[in-house]
């Protein structure tokens, strides 16, 4: 079973600046371009848990429940920079009920515009 | 062993000074907001109070924002990971993952304090060469003394110029 996906962007530099605000982690190359083109980099990178904080917001909008989720472990394989387009998806690996509840595994990603999957890993739910 | 693994190895167990966040509505939304997500649970009262929760939740992830600190000022680097690590001129860092334990709703009027350790270091061959990983774990606690969160970040360190023996 597919989980709806969800698009987000262009994420623009001033949604990096804002989560780094909205998390406090001050890290350089996600939000000063200078910074992060001194460090090799193509363009200020979009963080890491971004993608996590995407994927929680998709199973959160599929289920109706944010609290239904109870992990979600994200593996970064590959960076996604400022101005890209991002689309989180998953599916249901494995259900199985105990007593009253269904616990729910599932696999996650994210995707960018060039359908490159920068990110993928699990989530578990309880419903 | 690498030179960079045996620093790290060290570091292993002791927690770090503790970081305190105390949450509010307008920490909760801007998170919602950075993430462009307009879901009232989010920042909406009258809506909230109709859910389930009965009131404004935080997005799941989400444990505090740089005006939600307590303890240090924003932009210190210890609110990205109190442990403070130094890491070993020749090596740059990535984050590489992230493990997120979900276990009992954040509020506006908690008060959460973020207990952090190095829990594991260890080397591996990638595909672009020798890799370190670290991965470091924050546990974070309400005012009643729930666990709300735990997370695992996972770091990746890589030399930045090749070492003599690795090809």
């Amino acid at each position: 079973m597919e989980i709806p996906a969800l698009t987000k962007g262009p994420i623009m530099v001033r949604h990096l600046a804002m989560f780094a605000a909205a998390t406090a982690e001050f890290v350089d190359i996600h939000y000063d371009r200078g910074f992060a083109e001194s460090r090799g980099l193509p363009d200020v990178i979009i963080q890491g848990w971004y993608k996590t904080a995407i994927i929680a917001q998709m199973l959160k909008d599929w289920v109706g429940d944010g609290t239904a989720i109870k992990r979600i472990t994200v593996q970064y394989r590959g960076m996604d920079i400022a101005g890209n387009t991002l689309t989180t998806g998953g599916k249901v690996t494995r259900v199985s009920q105990k007593g009253s509840e269904k616990q729910v595994e599932c696999e996650v990603w994210v995707e960018n515009q060039h359908s490159q999957r920068t990110a993928i890993g699990t989530a578990s739910l309880i419903l | 062993m690498s030179e960079l693994l045996e620093h790290l190895s060290k570091y292993i167990g002791p927690e770090s000074e503790p970081i305190v966040y105390s949450i509010d509505k307008g920490a909760i939304k801007f998170f919602a907001d950075s993430l462009i997500n307009p879901d009232p649970l989010y920042c909406d009262d009258d809506y909230a109070r109709t859910t389930k929760h009965e009131g404004i939740i935080a997005p799941p992830t989400f444990y505090g924002g740089a005006t939600s600190l307590r303890n240090v000022k924003a932009g210190d680097a210890r609110t990205v990971s109190s442990t403070n690590i130094p890491i070993l001129p020749g090596w740059v860092g990535m984050n590489a993952g992230d493990d997120f334990h979900l276990l009992t709703p954040i509020r506006p009027g908690d008060t959460l304090t973020s207990h952090e350790k190095l829990i594991d270091a260890y080397e591996r061959e990638g595909r672009s060469g020798h890799l370190i990983f670290a991965v470091v774990e924050k546990t974070l606690t309400n005012q009643h003394g729930q666990v709300t969160l735990v997370r695992r970040v996972t770091s990746v360190f890589r030399a930045t110029k090749p070492k003599e023996g690795h090809h």
